[in-house]
């Protein structure tokens, strides 16, 4: 016990040390879940959650607890606390250092506690990249205590609003045998497993759904290999409301202490920050409205919808302020040429009127005493 | 404007100073007038700044008929900015990030503080588009200062130049539909960040699966 207090004050005192930005974020679930799971009753439990994620500009920490009430008055409560913190970059490659701290707990039974850190070398970026590392660590019930070895490698890879992410982790410790702790006589078995599994996210739009699963491998005299998967998927009914559903199959959690379990569950969830909502709120302001994509190497498109014009120039700094005639396809009036990335001023003009600035871009000072709109060409 | 002065004008962007400057004085700009913005271009083009932006500055304010005295100021505006973006963007911007820093300078509240720190997050790779979405921001009644805490911290996670343009894009929209500038910068970037990791690890949140479910699930890797 006094290792995983020392364990404790490692991570509290690498993630206190780096100062957090405003960035972070907070959301509380209530709902029900029907749940089988090992040691209690098929039932349905009333559950209350909340996350709190924390990020700054080289450090990350999520605090994620769990209570559920089973219909039979049976309790089940878990916290877990992640932290980590990165390095500069040097070269290619940056360390990183993870703490990991949990609770898990039931009515008539011990507390499960457990508490680790470990090292990584990370190489990429947040976009795409890997990491490799091992940790170590302690995880009591009662007054037994055994130790945890990990070693660890992951990689992810961000597209747009979809994000992969792939583990693998090998770890071993030893089965907690209850009350009473081993004694001098007994020699408790190693347990050692292997996690291979994937995890799937997309956000976007108000609708965020993910999908987690992998495969487990048992060493030892008893081989097995099993299986889990998760799905979840929350939609922003309102900014600061959502449903969010799961159902899935966990392994037991052999650090923790959590036992393995199949569930489905619906929750309100509640968040402290806003979220785009699924459902459109407002309508669009009356007015031309002009967007910019890449199409090719150089090429870029301009698109501008004006329905109700016959004809739309566009004037602007890539076109030296001369008047440039876009081109009717389909409902939008359309320019493609050469246009270096960044920002660029512009103005429009529908049917040889005056000049203006389509009502969705921000306007600026030309220097000359009139205003022109600028859009970022990517 | 007509279109032969049109076609002088355009003879100005690559002719010698002295047949730019008749250019010019056939446009409708008087020869002294000419003769200064002809040695404001020609001092930028010594000192190795990009000429384009100046040039179409001073397009803009004859074809806008603006008066003389303005176009020069305009025009030695632009080159002070050029001179001031290339300082911050050091060392060694491209012309393409000196002109986008030029740009970002003129939006009122852009300062070259802010210049700086996107450079500093961004070493090494071209900054015109972050520079974009923060000239959009700040144009938009971001405060600089926010402004430019959220761009380099989208630098730091890897925001592709694709998803800083659209987060532009997705806040003026949102802005012109009514919804409340911060409140949509606080959702977009919710919406960003949320398949962008965190600049620390992070993926210790995906190590073991945790055995009760709500259904919450973690929200990144």
């Amino acid at each position: 016990m006094r290792r995983a207090r020392l364990i404790l004050l490692c991570v509290c005192a690498l993630v206190a040390r780096t100062p957090l930005h405003a960035q972070w974020a907070l959301t509380a679930d209530a709902g029900v879940s029907h749940l089988r799971q090992a040691g209690i009753p098929e039932s349905n439990a009333q559950i209350l959650g909340a996350t709190l994620d924390a990020a700054g500009a080289r450090s990350a920490l999520r605090t994620s607890i769990l209570a559920a009430r089973a219909s039979s008055d049976r309790w089940t409560g878990q916290g877990v606390m992640l932290g980590s913190i990165v390095g500069p970059t040097a070269g290619a490659a940056r360390w990183e250092l993870d703490g990991a701290v949990s609770a898990f707990g039931e009515t008539s039974e011990l507390p499960t506690t457990s508490a680790e850190v470990a090292a990584r070398a990370r190489i990429g970026s947040s976009l795409r990249g890997g990491a490799i590392g091992a940790g170590l660590g302690t995880r009591a019930r009662g007054s037994t205590n055994n130790p945890i070895y990990r070693a660890q490698g992951d990689a992810w890879w961000s597209i747009h609003d979809e994000r992969v992410f792939l583990n693998v982790a090998l770890t071993r410790t030893r089965p907690l045998v209850g009350l009473a702790p081993p004694s001098a006589q007994t020699v408790t078995p190693t347990l050692s497993y292997v996690d291979v599994g994937a995890n799937w996210r997309h956000d976007a739009g108000g609708l965020s759904i993910g999908l987690v699963g992998g495969a487990r491998g048992q060493g030892g005299a008893s081989r097995t290999t099993s299986g889990w998967a998760v799905l979840d998927a929350a939609a922003w009914v309102q900014p600061r409301f959502a449903v969010a559903v799961g159902a899935g199959r966990t392994l037991e959690d052999v650090v923790r202490g959590v036992p393995h379990a199949t569930f489905v569950s619906v929750a309100l969830r509640i968040s402290a920050q806003p979220h785009a909502t699924i459902i459109a709120r407002h309508a669009a302001r009356a007015g031309p409205h002009i967007r910019a994509e890449r199409v090719r190497d150089d090429l870029r498109r301009i698109d501008v919808q004006a329905d109700s014009a016959s004809r739309v120039e566009i004037t602007g700094d890539f076109t030296n302020w001369s008047p440039v005639p876009l081109t009717r396809t389909g409902n939008v009036w359309r320019l493609e040429r050469t246009i270096p990335p960044g920002p660029h001023r512009i103005a429009i003009r529908l049917d040889d009127g005056p000049w203006i600035v389509p009502v969705n871009l921000p306007r600026v000072d030309d220097d000359l005493g009139g205003t022109v709109g600028i859009i970022t060409i990517p | 404007m007509t279109r032969r002065s049109l076609w002088l004008l355009c003879v100005f962007v690559g002719a010698h100073a002295a047949g730019a400057q008749d250019s010019l004085v056939l446009a409708g700009v008087g020869r002294e007038t000419a003769v200064r913005l002809a040695e404001i271009v020609d001092a930028a083009r010594s000192s190795g700044l990009p000429t384009d932006p100046i040039i179409s500055k001073i397009s803009q304010g004859v074809l806008r008929h603006a008066s003389p005295e303005r176009i020069v100021v305009a025009a030695q505006s632009v080159a002070t900015r050029l001179e001031e973006a290339r300082a911050a963007l050091a060392p060694a911007p491209t012309p393409a990030d000196i002109t986008a820093g030029e740009n970002a300078l003129g939006v009122s509240g852009v300062t070259r503080a802010a210049l700086q720190a996107v450079r500093s997050t961004s070493p090494n790779r071209p900054v015109a588009v972050p520079l974009g979405l923060l000239a959009q921001l700040v144009a938009s009644n971001v405060p600089a200062k926010r402004a430019t805490e959220i761009v380099t911290d989208l630098i730091r996670r890897g925001a592709s130049n694709a998803q800083l343009v659209a987060l532009g894009n997705e806040v003026n929209s949102d802005v012109e539909r009514g919804v409340r500038l911060i409140a949509s910068l606080d959702v977009r970037l919710q919406g960003l960040t949320a398949v962008l990791a965190p600049p620390a690890g992070g993926s210790a949140a995906a190590s073991a699966p945790v055995g009760l479910q709500s259904g919450s699930g973690p929200k990144k890797p």
